[in-house]
């Protein structure tokens, strides 16, 4: 019987959102340390062009949290529709 | 409207500077927002489109760029509500529209023709690429709404569940909770502002540098 409630709350439930929210925060977070990697060890190995790694990174970062943040919407889509 | 209006009155009376002291430094408010146009211009359109074709799609870079750091900076007012209209999918999906139009309108003869015969691919692949090329075209200026809309309802829900959370905290655990949730709170509440600031200006930017790469492909030359 409670496989059966535990079941029904899965498929219905906001608890799978929640869940997917998450996943999506973890694409967003390997996403970006990667970007962080490259553009320090490429600062660590030039100093000089550590402006336009800047501003180069700043950019790639706003791109791949865009697409974390589709995972975002759906999950709110589905809380709060 | 409102914001319309203050662009409109503020990049007006900076035009207007221009000619009444020519040659001068500017002062005042033109002098605020002149590296702004030029960093629009050098670092954005002129780069990506190239010299002389930047001049026909700046105005319209121009215009998405201070329309979206305004609206984007005006919505994090916390008291006067209704400013938020950037993190509403109404505002943003006339943005990326005007973007498909403006690069559809421009596109010339190479870019329709890499659309649906792209070069370089074996004829049976063809017949796989083309769809997903044409539901790319569609999909660029969707996926760019999305962008600017999520970055900004989800810079407000952070903001708006911290301070939930000292009345949740006040309610179930007492006062005392209450009390001490609501300094944390705060602290993170002004770090999560300085966070949105920065986000405005980039989401500004990303916008506009994304709608230059499409016009920019739109206005490609042949090469081989």
């Amino acid at each position: 019987m409670e496989l059966l409630t535990i079941l029904f709350e899965i498929t219905t439930g906001h608890g799978l959102a929640a869940l997917g929210a998450g996943v999506a925060a973890i694409g967003a977070g390997i996403g970006v340390g990667l970007i962080g990697k490259a553009a320090l060890e490429s600062m660590a190995r030039q100093p000089e062009s550590s402006d336009d790694l800047r501003a180069n990174m700043i950019l790639a970062a706003a791109l791949v949290e865009g697409v974390a943040l589709f995972g975002i919407i759906i999950c709110l889509l589905v809380v709060l529709g | 409207m409102f914001i319309m209006t203050l662009l409109v009155l503020m990049l007006r009376s900076m035009a207007k500077s221009y000619s009444k002291r020519p040659g001068q430094a500017p002062k005042g408010l033109t002098n605020v927002l002149e590296p702004l146009v030029l960093f629009v211009r050098d670092d954005i359109a002129v780069p990506i489109i190239g010299k002389h074709k930047a001049g026909k799609f700046l105005p319209f870079l121009l215009t998405t760029f201070f329309f979206i750091v305004a609206s984007n900076l005006l919505g994090l007012i916390p008291f006067i509500g209704g400013f938020n209209i950037t993190g509403t999918i109404g505002v943003t999906v006339v943005l990326a529209f005007a973007v498909f139009f403006i690069s559809t309108v421009n596109g010339n003869r190479n870019y329709w023709g890499h659309l649906f015969w792209p070069p370089g691919v074996p004829n049976l692949v063809k017949l796989l690429v083309v769809p997903i090329e044409v539901f790319g075209m569609f999909l660029k200026p969707t996926v760019l709404m999305i962008r600017l809309t999520a970055n900004m309802t989800a810079g407000h829900i952070i903001i708006l569940s911290f301070v939930s959370l000292v009345f949740i905290f006040n309610q179930n655990y007492g006062e005392i909770a209450g009390f001490g949730m609501g300094v944390f709170s705060t602290l993170f509440m002004i770090f999560m502002y300085f966070l949105e600031l920065l986000v405005a200006f980039l989401q500004a930017y990303v916008f506009t540098l994304l709608a230059a790469i499409y016009f920019a492909d739109a206005t490609q030359e042949a090469h081989h």
